[in-house]
């Protein structure tokens, strides 16, 4: 069930509405229910997947708290790790690792056929699995106590707004709000709504309307000159953050109205003037996560300067990996490490031989995005062969407007449609800062200014430029 | 509570009157050669083309041997002339990507126990599958009458019926903002008498359930008015027919045997050759249609005596 469907419009009101009907102690089941249901509108198998991953680290966090003895804990994490990463493998990553094996079998002339698996990846299976790993992480480490309550727990695991494409939250900020009694508050309701109508807002009025001409031109990628690659690319880089970041709202906002508070997971990402600012921006959750359990745990920033620079290029390497089983996702990663590492190197002889004057800044946010843009490229094609050629296309033709390329831009769209377009993404442009602003006042319990005209406004702008086809969510793959 | 009915109230006020503004000023502003809103979705159409030359040209009151129903096989293959030649007066009411969603509320609003004799459904594969949102667009800005059209966009349950609903609204007054000279008359589109480029099947979305719903309800509706229906299955390419068949006969057939109606199958019992009698992938030529029309005249005219 996509929350751009005519299914969510009916399912979310109905939940809650009969959430605020019932007593306390029967909320977190009927959240559970909720949430298995909107996970089974998937595909009803999926749900045994969660609840296994349920179970297990429940159990696992149970036995763990159990004893002080550290080889016994130890060894009910790697239960906990082997299984959760063993889904992750085998729905996700199996075939990857099989063909790159067979291709080492055949460069070695090994005769041997490894299998390929018709498995459908299922959906939101890295957000909820991490998150698992976290909480099962957190006890393992002392940081917090297991969860007695089978079904908060579980409701932790399956939270529908974050389910499946997160924020990743963390169990010891989710679990306490699961036990406090949440009031009918028609102002945090009335900006959790106003928070949802805005990424519905990013959702269909930006991300699904770029999409198409991402779509004509990547898909159409040799017939397409360089303005119309670097068009389609900036369009691309706005499409997944109206996507992602639209999706997180709408998530924050719907559990906001029943009274729960997550995690930030964007802050205006391509305002970012260094790499490392980026990163603090996009995909929050995420991003913390990787710092929290993988990056500190290998020693962070406090080993030795060339075992920091692996630790960085490892933890974006996985993070690539964590995003798709496909090379490109890792040179992706690998290369938002090696512009972090070249940008933490040089941070210092570039500020004393720059300074820090506004052109400086300004030339170190251009640069930022230009790096940014350049890897969505990654991201986006099909494979490293396509990803080349668009590169090469992009570097070498950047100001080839000459007539013939003027005209190859509207070879993918209608020049009307394609003007609507470019008009959308100049005002959301314009807005998204101020918007961005507003969704922050909603966690200090203030409404959007002028809420009363922006969001109706917002809602004429859905009814009218939407693009209203049900196109999933781009994180929901992963 | 209160605060937030009154919230919502003034949300819904205030987002109806930007709505409406907001799409009046682009329907007034130019945009690459046509008003802006035309450029916001796919499936906003200017009022215009075949489809509203057909309604201008129908009228209601006045008296049919048959009412012909369908998508472009019907209007680009049943023509009146022909009809007229056995001495029926027929109006082809076929039109764009016509689904039996559409086909449903067009009988009834024009299927009438005093106007029409019987109706000709001419059932493909395609009237089946997809959402029907094509036709809607199409029949939404070029229905003379709101009843029909309101229904249409009611029974799409799609949220950009919104906006077709509103601009049909701000169009009304307006002219078509094109013809075409291959309309004929009485519902009649010509296909150009050639061989074009043939085009193989494409494989297409699934027979979808509700639009056999409809073929049911349309069924019990003629019935209830007491007006004969003839389910006419015109010819198709041999790749079509090959490709199209088992799925349309698995899904239709049983239903058709359910209210004990038969379908008139002219698939492949025409010795009709793909590159003679086709101008296009699937839709027949002038040829094509007149072979075909006096086969399909031969068989119904006893049905119509009777």
């Amino acid at each position: 069930m996509l929350f751009n469907s005519a299914e969510f419009l009916l399912f979310f009101p109905l939940v809650v509405a009969a959430y605020f009907l019932l007593p306390a102690r029967g909320r977190v089941y009927w959240l559970l229910a909720a949430s298995y249901y909107f996970y089974a509108a998937w595909k009803l198998e999926y749900v045994l997947l969660i609840m296994g991953s349920t179970l297990v680290d429940f159990w696992v966090a149970q036995r763990m708290a159990a004893t002080d003895h550290q080889p016994t804990r130890r060894r009910w994490l790697y239960l906990s790790l082997g299984f959760n990463l063993g889904l992750l493998a085998i729905f996700k990553y199996a075939n990857f690792l099989g063909e790159n094996l067979q291709l080492v079998f055949d460069n070695f002339n090994i005769m041997a056929e490894l299998p390929h698996w018709d498995f459908l990846l299922p959906v939101g299976i890295s957000f909820y699995t991490f998150q698992t790993l976290a909480y099962t992480l957190d006890v393992y480490h002392g940081r917090l106590q297991p969860e007695r309550s089978l079904a908060h727990f579980a409701l932790y695991v399956s939270f529908f707004p974050q389910l499946v494409a997160g924020p990743i939250e963390r169990a010891g900020r989710l679990l306490p709000q699961f036990r406090q009694k949440m009031s009918f508050d028609a102002q945090r309701i009335i900006g959790g709504v106003q928070q949802i109508i805005w990424g519905l807002c990013k959702k269909l009025v930006i991300a699904d309307r770029l999409g198409v001409y991402v779509g004509q031109v990547y898909g159409n990628y040799e017939a397409a000159d360089g303005p119309a690659l670097w068009l389609a690319t900036i369009f691309f880089a706005l499409q997944i953050y109206c996507d992602f970041s639209g999706y997180s709202d709408i998530a924050i906002g719907a559990a906001r109205v029943m009274g729960f508070e997550l995690m930030d997971n964007f802050h205006l990402p391509y305002l970012a003037r260094s790499p490392r600012e980026f990163w603090a921006r996009w995909h929050i959750s995420l991003s913390t996560w990787f710092r929290d359990y993988v990056y500190i745990p290998l020693g962070g920033n406090r080993v030795k300067r060339g075992r920091w620079l692996l630790n960085i290029l490892l933890v974006f390497a996985l993070s690539g990996l964590w995003h798709g089983a496909n090379w490109n996702f890792v040179i992706w990663g690998v290369g938002h490490a090696t512009l972090l590492i070249a940008s933490l190197l040089l941070a210092k002889t570039w500020q004393r031989v720059l300074g820090q004057g506004r052109g400086v800044k300004l030339l170190n946010w251009f640069l930022t995005l230009l790096f940014v843009l350049l890897l969505w490229v990654f991201f986006r094609a099909e494979n490293l062969s396509q990803s080349l050629h668009i590169l090469t296309e992009l570097l070498s033709t950047p100001f080839n407007w000459t007539a013939a390329a003027w005209q190859n831009l509207f070879n993918f769209r209608e020049a009307g449609r394609l003007y609507l377009d470019l008009f959308l993404v100049l005002a959301f442009i314009l807005a998204d800062p101020w918007l961005d602003g507003q969704v922050k006042r909603l966690r200090s319990g203030e409404s959007f200014r002028y809420g009363p005209l922006i969001v109706p406004t917002l809602l004429a702008i859905i009814l009218i430029f939407g693009y209203f086809g049900e196109v999933a969510f781009i994180y929901f793959q992963f | 509570m209160a605060k937030l009915i009154k919230n919502g109230l003034i949300g819904i006020a205030v987002a109806t009157t930007v709505y409406f503004a907001l799409f009046f000023v682009l329907t007034q502003v130019q945009l690459s050669g046509k008003p802006a809103i035309y450029w916001t979705s796919d499936v906003l159409f200017p009022k215009g083309g075949h489809a509203y030359q057909r309604f201008q040209e129908f009228d209601p009151q006045r008296q049919y041997d048959a009412l012909i129903l369908g998508s472009s096989h019907a209007y680009r293959g049943y023509d009146p002339r022909i009809f007229a030649e056995a001495g029926l007066e027929v109006f082809n009411l076929g039109s764009s990507s016509q689904t039996l969603m559409q086909t449903y509320q067009l009988a009834k609003a024009y299927a009438q126990p005093s106007t029409t004799s019987f109706v000709i459904l001419d059932l493909y594969e395609a009237a089946l599958i997809g959402d029907g949102m094509e036709s809607t667009a199409d029949l939404s800005q070029n229905l003379p009458e709101d009843a029909p059209a309101n229904a249409i966009l009611c029974a799409q349950a799609d949220i950009r019926g919104i906006n077709m609903w509103t601009l049909r609204q701000l169009m009304r007054a307006d002219s078509a903002s094109y013809l075409t000279s291959a309309y004929v008359r009485q519902g009649y589109v010509t296909s150009a008498d050639s061989v074009g480029q043939r085009a193989p099947y494409v494989e297409k979305a699934s027979i979808q359930d509700f639009q056999l719903h409809y073929l049911e309800e349309l069924i019990i509706l003629l019935r209830t008015r007491g007006i004969p229906l003839m389910l006419v299955y015109s010819p198709l390419p041999s790749d079509y027919v090959a490709a199209t068949v088992p799925a349309f006969d698995e899904a239709v057939l049983p239903i058709l045997e359910r209210y004990d109606h038969t379908l008139i199958d002219f698939r492949t019992r025409l010795p009709l050759k793909d590159e003679a009698h086709f101008y296009d992938a699937h839709h027949l030529n002038q040829a094509g249609v007149r072979l075909f029309n006096e086969a399909l005249l031969e068989r119904i005219q006893p049905l119509v005596i009777e």
